[in-house]
């Protein structure tokens, strides 16, 4: 086992975007587009993916475009870097965004903290991470 | 329907180990050591004892079957829950006990997490993660945030809980953060996660805390006044967050629902409330859900006073996770026991309380409620 010296940066916490159930939505993320999860059998939508349907126990899914905006049903402002990877982006906001078709998603907003607002009108914006990894954030509309 | 455990099972013994930073000694080990206090409280050896509880902690230790070699018996009967918060455990004891399966029961949580040092932040490897969604502090800031635009909570009013359980822990010996906290003080602190401060959330600690449980016949011969078990009901929202509201956990309000059915009180049948609270955020919601004040009000009706040393409805008398100590809500339930029987402290004894409730849940999937009291 090797150890980093204590004061190389820690590295950023990314997501496993070759894990087949969520491979979809990187895919369209690095191209900037939005997409849930749609049911083939029921029309449930959701995010984060499931393995099957909840509602019907469908195991056929498909990722499908959804509207990129939404509004702000709640958010948090991290001024403490509980992962320490992000010390550099305190302090940062969290929102947890309802998206006109009804899908949940829980990211960083691309708001200023004293500009955010529970309700205000949302859009998709996009955060490119990596060659691989784009990260979806919400943007004032 | 829950309706036939009334004054049948009773708590007769309720221990605890020293709270704080304990490195080198195990969860198990300091089970031990509050399961000796509890047996030790009830008159009791552990030859006496045919069933064990225990409930994990974090890191996923403290199972029944690590627990056991150190208590040194098998008894015939021993269960593990992953997140008791003693109200489950409690729920798994009357069960067990009003089927047969065990006579006296031994309830035990233990926690070396603090000198373990474990991540209480660790992301996730998913978009939320890679967010920094991270710590309980997130998704309960998410809920307090839409209170506050929703109803107009303000932090001068939300402040109250914090502030409150302070007070009772500056009256208990036991309890780890006892310095004055004024709502001035308060309002002072920075944020951590707003709109949370660092007042508003558990303080991490090592200990164990232990309780003996037993049918009501057998209760009367044990040293201590028993605390019988007067109502219990359970709630979940296993499936998840797949609604706008999920925050809010409305689970608990269906719980709440059911204890109140189930056993025909009412909130102002309460002396004494107890809310398990990794975040002050659990003392609105939970006060809220059970009909202690009405939704939306519950931060206004906390900075009335009633829930303080002196008010109406005392909550949290030994100072709760934001005061006492770590115990995921048990030692809760010992301090229920030790009111109950009028044997705390004189400057926090609230005068002969007879009927007690403690509500706990499971982070955002589980909910649960107990009613305990001095009279079957």
């Amino acid at each position: 086992m090797t150890y980093a010296p204590s004061s190389a940066p820690t590295p950023r916490n990314l997501p496993d975007v070759t894990d087949p159930l969520t491979a979809g939505f990187w895919e369209a993320s690095r191209e900037h587009r939005l997409v849930a999860q749609k049911c083939d059998a029921c029309g449930d939508l959701r995010f984060p993916a499931s393995e099957i349907c909840p509602a019907c126990w469908s195991d056929s899914q498909s990722w499908v475009p959804v509207a990129p905006t939404g509004e702000l049903y709640s958010y948090v402002v991290y001024h403490r870097a509980l992962d320490p990877s992000m010390k550099d982006e305190i302090p940062y906001v969290v929102g947890r965004v309802l998206t006109d078709d009804g899908v949940i998603f829980i990211v960083r907003l691309d708001v200023e903290p004293e500009a955010a607002r529970v309700g205000m009108r949302l859009t998709a914006s996009w955060n490119d991470v990596t060659d691989t990894v784009t990260l979806l954030r919400f943007a004032a509309a | 329907m829950v309706e036939d455990i009334r004054g049948k099972v009773a708590i007769v013994g309720v221990g605890h180990s020293d709270q704080g930073t304990f490195p080198g000694k195990s969860a198990e080990r300091l089970s031990i050591e509050a399961i000796t206090a509890a047996l030790a409280d009830a008159g009791l050896t552990r030859e006496q004892v045919d069933g064990l509880i225990t409930c994990k902690s974090i890191q996923g230790g403290n199972a029944d079957v690590s627990v056991g070699p150190l208590f040194g018996m098998s008894p015939s009967y021993a269960q593990t829950l992953d997140y008791g918060t003693c109200n489950f455990s409690l729920h798994l004891a009357v069960q067990a006990i009003l089927t047969g399966l065990a006579e006296t029961i031994v309830l035990v949580y233990g926690a070396n997490a603090r000198s373990a040092k474990f991540n209480y932040a660790a992301p996730t490897p998913t978009l939320e993660g890679a967010s920094g969604f991270v710590h309980i502090a997130g998704q309960a800031g998410m809920a307090l945030q839409r209170h506050k635009a929703l109803y107009g909570t303000t932090d001068e009013d939300f402040g109250w809980f914090a502030v409150s359980e302070r007070e009772w822990a500056q009256r208990n010996p036991l309890a780890i953060f006892r310095e004055p906290m004024t709502i001035d003080d308060y309002l002072n602190k920075p944020y951590l996660v707003d709109p949370l401060r660092r007042e508003d959330v558990t303080m991490i600690s090592d200990g164990g805390v232990a309780l003996v449980v037993t049918s009501a016949e057998r209760a009367k011969d044990f040293p201590n006044k028993p605390v019988y078990i007067l109502g219990m009901a359970e709630g979940t929202e296993i499936a998840g967050d797949r609604f706008a509201d999920f925050p809010a956990r409305p689970n608990i309000r269906g719980t709440a629902d059911r204890i109140w059915r189930n056993t025909g009180f009412t909130p102002s049948d309460i002396d004494i409330l107890y809310i398990q609270n990794p975040t002050a955020v659990w003392n609105l919601q939970m006060v809220e859900h059970y009909g202690f004040a009405p939704v939306g009000e519950g931060a206004r009706w906390a900075a009335e006073g009633h829930i303080r040393p002196g008010g109406d409805l005392p909550l949290n008398t030994n100072g709760g996770q934001l005061s006492e100590s770590y115990m995921w809500g048990w030692l809760h339930m010992v301090e229920a026991v030790r009111q109950l029987r009028g044997t705390v402290e004189p400057d926090r004894q609230v005068p002969n309380p007879e009927i007690a409730l403690y509500c706990s849940t499971m982070a955002f999937f589980k909910s649960a409620a107990s009613i305990i009291g001095t009279t079957q």
